[in-house]
């Protein structure tokens, strides 16, 4: 018996393969089934830069049952659910994904500056996040959501991080090694970490262990995970 | 770094002593700094969100969800403080809600806007 935390891209595609392979599986998730994905989806850019993951998701969801939970400790699993508290004493795979590191800048901290994943997530909403934008960092995504705020914002990108805002209750301008950007909203990468807040014990798999915006490194993981995890004397453990 | 006396502005930290056992004694120092320049009077109702259990949240999870992983705080208890105080410092100073790993950020974002701004108003969130 097997509980995977987490039901997003990599915690379905290891439930699936799982069942598939002959383990007993329950699959929780603390909020919304997809993970972060789903609601990458809604802007059309992104939706289209991570179709391949979601249509993945999409065809291992029919027949997967996701408990609503929330793990909070391993050895033996601790489940909240609406029901009451579950203890079990299955091995945990935790696939609870990354989160952006925050944005911490030199100078003052007005409002106005945003990680990306707080900036898709309000976007996706239908939020407007400011009116002229400075996008700080390296990566496709921000690529992306630059795309995105240009087509009715003034979007300005640069690839250095050592950013130092000025402004009071606002971001004003932001200086970028000796350049200066005049703009309201800053969207500063600092790259990602693992989201495991509960510090659960258990194998990792996919974005826990990745940390990035790049899901065919985390479709990989999840690939060499399942091929290892159903090779090795696990097998022989399985109900 | 400044090092000049400022108005408004009271130094606390550094005092290099035993931190929490000082802290009530220091308090009542910077109490009577406060009472030079205001009339202080202690506030008839403090708002107060119900003791939680940690373990019994499970309780609420029909109804209710959790917003903040780091901190346990549910989307209700967010949105309580939001429609009280009607800005997002309180939700963190409060709830502790958005005070580590800040994914939750979004969404403490979105139900402040809840309870602040109508629904032509998406575009005030910048705002907040």
């Amino acid at each position: 018996m097997v509980v995977i935390v987490g039901a997003g891209y990599s915690g379905l595609i290891c439930a699936r393969n799982l069942i598939d392979f002959g383990y007993s599986v329950r699959l929780f998730d603390f909020r919304k089934v997809g993970g972060e994905l789903a609601i990458f989806s809604k802007i059309p850019e992104l939706k289209e830069h991570y179709e391949s993951f979601v249509d993945e998701m999409k065809s291992v969801l029919r027949d997967l049952n996701v408990e609503k939970g929330c793990v909070i400790s391993t050895n033996p699993v601790k489940i909240l659910t609406p029901k009451g508290v579950e203890i079990v004493e299955d091995k945990a795979i935790i696939a609870t994904g990354a989160v952006d590191r925050n944005p911490w800048v030199l100078g003052k901290r007005p409002a106005g500056i945003f990680s990306p994943e707080t900036a898709i997530k309000l976007i996706s909403e239908g939020y407007k996040i400011g009116n002229s934008f400075l996008i700080a960092g390296d990566g496709e995504v921000l690529e992306l959501l630059a795309t995105h705020l240009s087509k009715n914002h003034k979007v300005e990108r640069v690839k250095s991080t050592e950013v130092y805002v000025h402004g009071n209750k606002r971001v004003e301008k932001v200086e970028v090694e000796g350049e200066e950007f005049k703009c309201d909203t800053l969207i500063l990468f600092r790259g990602r970490k693992t989201f495991n807040p509960k510090n659960l014990l258990g194998d990792l798999v996919g974005n826990a262990v990745v940390c990035s915006y790049d899901y065919s490194l985390v479709r990989k993981n999840v690939r060499e995970f399942i091929k290892k995890f159903t090779a090795s004397s696990n097998l022989f453990s399985r109900v | 770094m400044i090092n000049e006396p400022i108005r408004g502005f009271i130094n606390v930290a550094g005092i290099q002593s035993p931190r929490l056992t000082a802290a009530p004694a220091i308090a009542k120092i910077v109490l009577g700094m406060l009472s030079n320049h205001f009339e202080l009077r202690r506030k008839e109702k403090i708002f107060r969100l119900p003791k939680k259990v940690k373990n019994e949240i499970w309780k609420f999870l029909e109804e209710d969800e959790i917003v903040c992983l780091c901190n346990m705080v549910t989307k209700k208890e967010i949105l309580e403080v939001a429609e009280n105080f009607k800005c997002f410092d309180a939700v963190k100073q409060i709830t502790w809600a958005g005070m580590d790993c800040e994914k939750c950020k979004a969404d403490i974002i979105r139900l402040v806007g809840e309870k602040v701004l109508k629904d032509s108003d998406k575009g005030e969130i910048a705002w907040l």
